[in-house]
């Protein structure tokens, strides 16, 4: 049983993280498994703190049609505009009807940083705040100017759904292209732009880890038996859908089918993730996709490092028959990207399904369950055929998707 | 505060607010929306020049304001009202 009875193929990635800006740099440096952790550094991170992460050193926007009006927007929407340029040029969206795209950003409360800063500049003289502000603050401006700048007129609309936003925006992508509502959609995994409020609020939750005696580079160490929570990191993704019969129809040519997906909570507010709802999403993801579990070779865990995220989540793949799929862990090079991750991590399984090879994971020296196939310190060869992807977000949001690299 | 020391200052958050104009462009007899200033780019300027001169002035007031020198105006006589 399908989720849609027509072929929906992906034929355009963006991707832009601290490695690198495009496909080609981000497949590189995961393949050799580079990092770019360190105590950060931008404006509005750090207050009698060292918080560890990952930042974008420079952002090349030459390509944007208009740069200058990149000058007065928030980071989180100057990366959206570099990113989606990418996707835009690779999927060759200017021969498309700007009515018939959508664009759907996976995000919410996604600029906080910018927020603090302008905050702390007007907190004496509010009576100043700058007009901008008024609108400016609310997410859907991202909506209004990237629409504006690629002169996307059909559907759009910015999505909440934690860590698990920008699996949730593909999947709504994917169903409004299913339902006709549009022809061709985009997908955006938005920057979640943290301030040292948020950073201080996660690390005291017990999610974020701190560096505490660990050197940067091996704080990050999702699915070992020493990891200490996540690590966060910028970034940003955008992925373009439409009907496999649009596709062709316009000889764009495909990464891969999405077959099947699955997304429902769990009636659960706390961060704790539920094992039931895991092992739910992922058998309903392949059963839609009309496979069987023997048939996954490749997993995409969400394996942010979290102490209980990670134990649950290896719980649910083994309780789904997964063990025998390569899997590995994209977070432990790029970090945590938050609202971006899904999708991030859907453009990081594409690419490593065009390389023909597995990256490594880091710091991946002592697994909390030995019994799976793990994709340990070197890249692998491997040529992904059903590969499953998974994001799982506070608030008992759980996503779960099949990529299938032969288009039928 | 005279009205040309009025007019430089709302003449330099016009060159920030719209960065790709000549710096000749924006004369009194100007208006914001002649040199590319949308509604929103027009209340920035406003609102950075009030900010530099220390002023409160509701937006509103600047509703009927035609070009720069209308603007400098209302400025200047805010200004003598608060002496």
């Amino acid at each position: 049983m399908n989720n849609s009875i027509e072929s929906i193929v992906i034929t355009g990635l963006g991707i832009t993280v601290p490695q690198g800006q495009g496909k080609q740099a981000v497949s590189e440096s995961l393949l050799k498994g580079s990092t770019c952790f360190s105590v950060m550094s931008k404006n509005g991170r750090q207050k009698e703190s060292t918080f560890i992460g990952s930042e974008i050193q420079e952002l090349n926007a030459s390509g944007v049609k208009s740069c200058n009006a990149l000058e007065r927007v928030s980071y989180s929407l100057k990366v959206a505009a570099v990113t989606l340029n990418e996707a835009w040029d690779d999927a060759n969206l200017s021969v498309i009807a700007p009515e018939r795209i959508g664009l759907i950003a996976g995000g919410s409360n996604f600029q906080q940083r910018e927020l603090v800063l302008r905050q702390e500049q007007y907190r004496d003289k509010p009576y100043y705040m700058r007009p901008n502000y008024g609108f400016n603050f609310m997410d859907g401006d991202l909506i209004g100017f990237c629409s504006q700048q690629f002169n996307i007129q059909g559907i759009g609309y910015t999505l909440g759904g934690a860590s698990a936003s920008g699996t949730l925006a593909l999947i709504k992508a994917v169903q409004a292209v299913a339902s006709g509502e549009v022809d061709v959609c985009i997908c955006l995994g938005t920057l979640m732009d943290l301030s040292y409020f948020e950073l201080y609020g996660l690390q005291a939750l017990g999610a974020m880890g701190c560096v505490d005696g660990h050197c940067a580079d091996q704080l990050c160490r999702p699915f070992d038996k020493n990891r200490r929570g996540f690590v966060y990191s910028e970034g940003c993704a955008a992925i373009v859908v439409e009907s496999r019969k649009h596709a062709l129809s316009r000889t764009a040519v495909p990464y891969a089918e999405v077959s099947g997906w699955s997304y429902h909570i769990d009636g659960h507010r706390n961060p704790d993730p539920q094992l039931e709802g895991e092992i739910r999403v992922i058998g309903n993801a392949i059963k839609n996709s009309g496979l069987s579990p023997n048939e996954i070779d490749y997993i995409n865990p969400h394996a942010t490092g979290s102490i209980l995220g990670d134990e649950v989540e290896i719980k649910a793949l083994a309780a789904s028959n997964l063990r025998h799929a390569y899997i590995n862990t994209t977070k432990s090079i790029l970090g945590h990207s938050l609202s971006a991750a899904g999708t991030v991590e859907v453009v990081s399984t594409l690419l490593q399904m065009r390389s023909g090879r597995l990256h490594p994971s880091k710091n991946l020296d002592d697994p909390i369950d030995d019994d799976f196939n793990w994709v340990r310190t070197q890249a692998i060869v491997h040529d992904i055929k059903h590969a499953l992807c998974l994001s799982f977000g506070f608030g008992g949001i759980n996503t779960a998707i099949c990529l299938h690299s032969k288009v039928s | 505060m005279d009205k040309l020391a009025i007019f430089n200052i709302i003449k330099g958050e016009t060159l920030n607010v719209l960065s790709h104009i000549d710096e000749e462009s924006v004369t009194e007899a100007a208006s914001l929306r002649e040199l590319g200033a949308n509604s929103i780019d027009r209340a920035e300027i406003i609102m950075m020049a009030l900010e530099k001169l220390n002023l409160r002035m509701p937006m509103i007031e600047f509703a009927k304001a035609r070009n720069i020198s209308d603007i400098c105006a209302l400025i200047e006589n805010k200004l003598l009202e608060k002496g």
